[in-house]
């Protein structure tokens, strides 16, 4: 069912606009540097960047027009898919990986990380699952133990490669939407524990991992990598104070803070733009949770209202997730700002996510007066708000 | 239909997904706010702390110093060159590895201990630290190529003394902190320190200099430089001809002092042994000593000028009443006094042109200890000159009431008493200028913005000349000196047109236990000065030598004469040397001199001496004419050249030779000027009548054979002939 002219959300699509001018102009001021010492082109990670969006904006543009039935019809696929690919990346030959660590499927050229992909599957499959008519969510080996054993082999895989940071993240967006489908809290409580311990086994048995959540309470010594990176990015932001130092005059990015234009390109936006500059972008991400959620209340059904959700909670998760690491609220995780840190599966991913919600807008535009009518009579003025901005 | 079915079932089964929702904007709605104070705090009040750490590790103070001011010679030659080098820093805080992994890796390239790098980086506070100053600029290459972390090379400058041996006494040299040890570096180290300064530096993060961003820069002020009286030429004779003696005479040790006997200027002051001031460490401390002024010896005859003085100042000696001397033994106070010939009655100044020591004696006896006491302390024996170097000795000059009944007679011939070279060169000069003790200076002074030479305050100095002698004693002392090289003792010094005025002295070396004299060890010397009439070169050479060469007639004479030749020659060569005088160098020498050779002047040297220095530059040589010295030479001293270029030398011969040589315009010249030049030729002059060159045989340019005679007629016709008068 192709639809010719999809309703657009516009505020939505708006705020990812303004994320993705701020990108590209960040990730020019901050990579120009190193793309002149490396490639002699200034342009060169600005270039690479623009091409990923304009192919992300096409995979936007084709997944609003699909309707999003169809897409959970085809979610089993898309997760057998993705954990293919995952298992791939850990069997994979040397040179089909980047840097070492199996966290990029590189093929011929074409690199992107399996991940990604992964948590939109599951959140495809969550979505589908979790609103099959006979599942009743008040039954522990109904509602939470399938999900479980799907996050559970994900995020084993995840880990393997390893990446904490996004295994943590997967666990994350898997609770939080377990937890609209309406699943019990002490169910929810089981499963958190269960994580807790993985993730105790794992700082148990993988140094790497220790040795990063123990740079993190050494916090502001700037010893090891992750303590220096950390430091860097506070002095970065600091620095940066109310209004910054001004568009491109970063000194953090001459080589003192690593990862300028990837993980901590939000501390290079500090620096520069300042406090306001880091409010406006969290700002532009409470947007898209408002967007995100009031496209969920007013999606048509179940597996809408659910779909909708764990895409807004997996975009603004990792966005916050982000701004905690830079700000040393949370252990480095190396996970990505999405639209804005330099990337590409993050990017095309979190806009075919996006595409997704325009979706399920559309079809949820008809059914505006349904979720509307519960809020008239509701007493709660947040429901009021949420609905209406 | 179907859609809302199955929502509607959900409902009813799982209740509404909305509460749920909303609980979970909320969650992240407050997940939000935390970051937003987060921020809040980080951005907006912590602000400031963190500003500040930013500027800790972006700014980086880079010591800068100012450049060590320059030493010339009187004709504004450098002495000294502030060469290029490198010193290697360290900033501690860009360290990838521990101070035990720098130290091994630095260790042999530094040729320093592990355990003193080692503990050179834990020693020092702060960021930044010299790990070592002014090494080769290729050990500053080859130490970044070990590729560690916060290496800093720093371009710096180190002395050069590009006259190697020469003046190396004189001049001294630095430490590696570029602090003057010895010589005038020592004497004027604080007038050559610079005022250091620094810049403050913008670094990436990898410990690298951005170099737009120079924050602020607090300039060095670079150290003054002096203008010595030396000059060179004179002191690369003096330094080549005491070599030479000092071989051929088997010397170890000796000095040469040539000063200016109307000014109290020293133009060359040289020692042997020398050493080279690039190298300091290499050589002896006592081949380092400036011995011409920090040794004190018995003087000998050359002391004879004392008593000699207090005579004609005295109405005591009748100067024209010959005195018998004993043929060459006699007995006084119950020792046994020498000559070493013979003599038996003479005139007193043929005592002293002779050397006679028992008629000194007799005559000093008849004289008196007061006169000559009192004339001894005012040529100023037994105190320091106050010369511009440190080490000076007082020398040693025994007070009437301690004199044994012998002091009066072992004075009078030089002994009991001791003296510097210089001292004794000033009471020469005192003689040659008509009776002023001068100060002597070895430093002009201060080269002023402008090039003009400032004097330093000092307050040894005494500003006015002394008056110690008489004129007319002066004249009649002079009288007895030119007698003693024309006709006594010091026949050796005489020199072809010029008159001479001098004396050789003789002297035994006092045995280290002080017992008696050593056997084998002796001090022969000539002190002389010329022209006689109007003297304008004062010479002083002294000799430690062997019993076989103890005569200063034999071995300190000749030295005399070769070097007043050598002087005669280039200074009435104005043409060849004066003219090319190098204008102070500009600031920047040590810069480009990177990659350039500075042509050194090597005008007047020996010609082999001068070839191998310039090879030893990275130069080429050719040379045209024959002869043992260098007349010319192109380009000129101070151009900068490049490794395997070319420097032409003009040769010359002192000695006459077969070849041809082109006659000399003579015409306009004053008379003297044109004998100079005629010398310079080869050629004999026959010489008719007083005042300027009016004619001249053969005519200027021809093709004339060296040595033969040429006739040069002058404004005023006289049958005395200037130049047969002037040496007989």
């Amino acid at each position: 069912m192709r639809i010719k002219t999809p309703k657009i959300d516009y505020s939505l699509l708006l705020s990812i606009t303004v994320l993705l001018v701020i990108s590209l102009t960040f990730i020019y001021t901050a990579s120009s540097t190193k793309a002149m010492e490396a490639f002699g082109d200034d342009t060169f990670f600005l270039q690479r960047q623009m091409l990923r969006i304009l192919f992300g904006f096409g995979v936007l543009l084709v997944i609003m027009r699909i309707d999003y039935h169809k897409l959970l019809d085809f979610s089993p696929i898309i997760f057998w898919v993705s954990l293919t690919l995952l298992i791939v990346l850990l069997v994979a030959p040397e040179e089909w990986t980047v840097r070492g660590t199996r966290r990029w499927l590189n093929i011929s050229g074409f690199r992107f990380q399996p991940s990604e992909i992964a948590k939109f599957a599951l959140i495809l499959m969550y979505a589908r699952v979790l609103s099959l008519p006979d599942v009743d969510m008040r039954r522990f080996v109904d509602s939470v133990l399938p999900q479980l054993l799907l996050t559970g082999v994900v995020c084993s895989l995840i880990i393997l490669e390893p990446d904490m940071g996004t295994t943590l993240m997967v666990f994350m967006i898997c609770i939080f939407m377990l937890f609209v489908a309406g699943a019990k809290l002490w169910h929810l409580a089981t499963v958190i524990a269960v994580g807790l311990l993985g993730a105790a086994v794992t700082l148990a048995f993988v140094p790497y991992q220790r040795t990063r959540l123990l740079d993190f309470w050494h916090s502001y010594t700037g010893k090891g990598e992750i303590g220096w990176q950390i430091k860097q990015s506070l002095i970065s932001l600091g620095n940066g104070g109310i209004t910054g130092i001004g568009l491109g005059g970063s000194r953090q990015k001459m080589h003192w803070l690593p990862d300028p234009f990837t993980d901590f390109i939000g501390s290079i936006i500090g620096e520069e733009l300042g406090l306001l500059g880091t409010l406006f972008l969290l700002f532009l991400f409470i947007v898209i949770i408002f967007r995100g959620f009031r496209i969920a209340l007013a999606a048509p059904d179940r597996e809408g209202q659910l779909l909708a959700a764990g895409i807004t909670i997996a975009i603004s998760l990792y966005a916050f997730m982000n701004i905690a690491v830079i700000t040393h609220l949370a252990p480095t995780t190396g996970i990505p700002i999405p639209f804005v840190s330099y990337g590409g599966s993050s990017l095309v991913m979190n806009l075919f996510g996006v595409g997704i919600l325009m979706n399920i807008n559309h079809h949820g535009s008809s059914k505006r007066r349904s979720p509307a009518r519960g809020i008239k009579n509701s007493r709660s003025i947040s429901k009021k708000v949420l609905y209406g901005l | 239909m179907a859609l809302l079915n199955s929502k509607f079932r959900n409902d009813k089964k799982n209740g509404s997904i909305e509460p749920r929702l909303l609980a979970t904007a909320f969650m992240l709605f407050t997940f939000a706010g935390i970051i937003a104070l987060r921020l809040l705090y980080v951005q907006g009040i912590q602000n400031s702390k963190y500003s500040s750490d930013a500027l800790n590790q972006y700014l980086i103070k880079i010591p800068k110093d100012g450049q060590r001011g320059l030493i010339y010679d009187r004709r504004m030659q450098n002495l000294v060159l502030n060469e290029a080098c490198v010193s290697i820093g360290l900033d501690k805080s860009r360290m990838n590895d521990t101070p035990r992994v720098y130290a091994r890796k630095l260790s042999r390239l530094l040729s320093r201990s592990e355990t003193w790098i080692r503990r050179r980086i834990q020693k020092v506070s702060g960021d930044f630290v010299w790990l070592e100053r002014r090494v080769d600029t290729e050990i500053g290459s080859k130490i970044a190529t070990l590729k560690l972390q916060g290496i800093r090379i720093e371009k710096d400058t180190r002395r050069n003394y590009p006259h190697q041996e020469v003046a190396s006494h004189i001049l001294g040299f630095t430490d590696t902190d570029n602090r003057g040890i010895e010589g005038v570096e020592y004497y004027y180290n604080d007038i050559f320190t610079g005022q250091d300064g620094w810049n403050l530096i913008q670094r990436d993060g990898r410990g690298r200099a951005v170099p737009e961003h120079v924050i602020q820069a607090n300039d060095p002020v670079d150290g003054k430089s002096v203008v010595l009286s030396i000059d060179l030429i004179f002191q690369t004779i003096a330094t080549e001809e005491l070599r030479v003696a000092s071989r051929k005479f088997n010397a170890h040790s000796g000095s040469v002092i040539i000063l200016e006997p109307n000014t109290g200027h020293v133009l060359a002051m040289a020692n042997e042994p020398g050493y080279n001031p690039n190298f300091p460490r290499q050589y002896s401390i006592a081949s380092r000593r400036n011995r011409a002024i920090t040794d004190a010896f018995e003087p000998g005859s050359t002391f004879k000028i004392v008593p000699f003085a207090a005579m004609l100042e005295s109405s005591k000696i009748n100067m024209s009443e010959a005195v018998f001397c004993e043929n060459g033994r006699f007995k006084f106070n119950g020792r046994t006094i020498r000559d070493s010939k013979s003599h038996g009655w003479l005139l007193p100044m043929d005592v002293l042109g002779v050397s006679s020591n028992i008629g000194t004696v007799k005559l000093t006896k008849a004289l008196g200890s007061d006169a000559l006491y009192n004339m001894g302390k005012k040529f100023g024996f037994g105190k320091r000159t106050g010369i511009q170097l440190s080490g000076e000795s007082s020398g040693f000059f025994k007070d009437i009431p301690r004199w044994s009944s012998f002091s009066q007679a072992s004075l009078s011939i030089g002994q009991e008493t001791s003296v510097n070279s210089l001292q004794l060169a000033l009471a020469y000069a005192a003689i040659a200028n008509g009776g002023n003790l001068l100060q002597p200076r070895i430093v002009r002074g201060l080269l002023s913005e402008n090039g003009s030479i400032e004097k330093i305050k000092s307050s040894r100095e005494h500003a006015i000349p002394q008056r110690i002698l008489s004129p007319e004693t002066a004249a009649e002392l002079k009288r007895y000196l030119v007698r003693v090289v024309e006709k006594g003792t010091g026949k050796a010094a005489r020199l072809t047109n010029i008159k001479v005025a001098g004396k050789t002295g003789t002297a035994q070396v006092p045995r280290p236990d002080g017992n008696g004299y050593s056997n084998s060890e002796f001090m022969a010397s000539f002190v002389g000065f010329f022209p006689a009439d109007k003297p304008e070169y004062l010479i002083h050479v002294v000799l430690n030598t062997d019993r076989e060469n103890q005569w200063g007639s034999q071995s300190a004479a000749p030295t005399f004469k070769r070097i007043a030749e050598r002087i005669a020659v280039n200074l009435n060569n104005p043409g060849a040397l004066l003219t090319q005088s190098a204008s102070p160098k500009d600031k920047n020498v040590s810069s480009q001199h990177l990659v350039q050779i500075i042509v050194p002047d090597v005008r007047s040297r020996r010609f082999e001496i001068a070839e191998a220095s310039l090879q030893d530059l990275g130069l080429q040589t050719v040379f045209e004419g024959e002869g043992e010295f260098v007349k010319n030479q192109f380009p000129v001293s101070g151009t900068k050249l490049s490794p395997g270029d070319e420097v032409k030398l003009e040769r010359f011969s002192s000695k006459p030779s077969d070849g041809f040589n082109k006659m000399p315009k003579l015409v306009g010249l004053s008379l003297r000027e044109a004998l100079n030049k005629m010398a310079i030729a080869n050629l004999e002059p026959m010489v008719y009548g007083n005042g300027k060159v009016v004619r001249q045989k053969p005519a200027s340019g021809s093709a004339v054979k060296t040595g033969i005679r040429c006739v040069i007629e002058c404004e005023s016709p006289s049958v005395d002939i200037p130049y047969l008068s002037e040496v007989n």
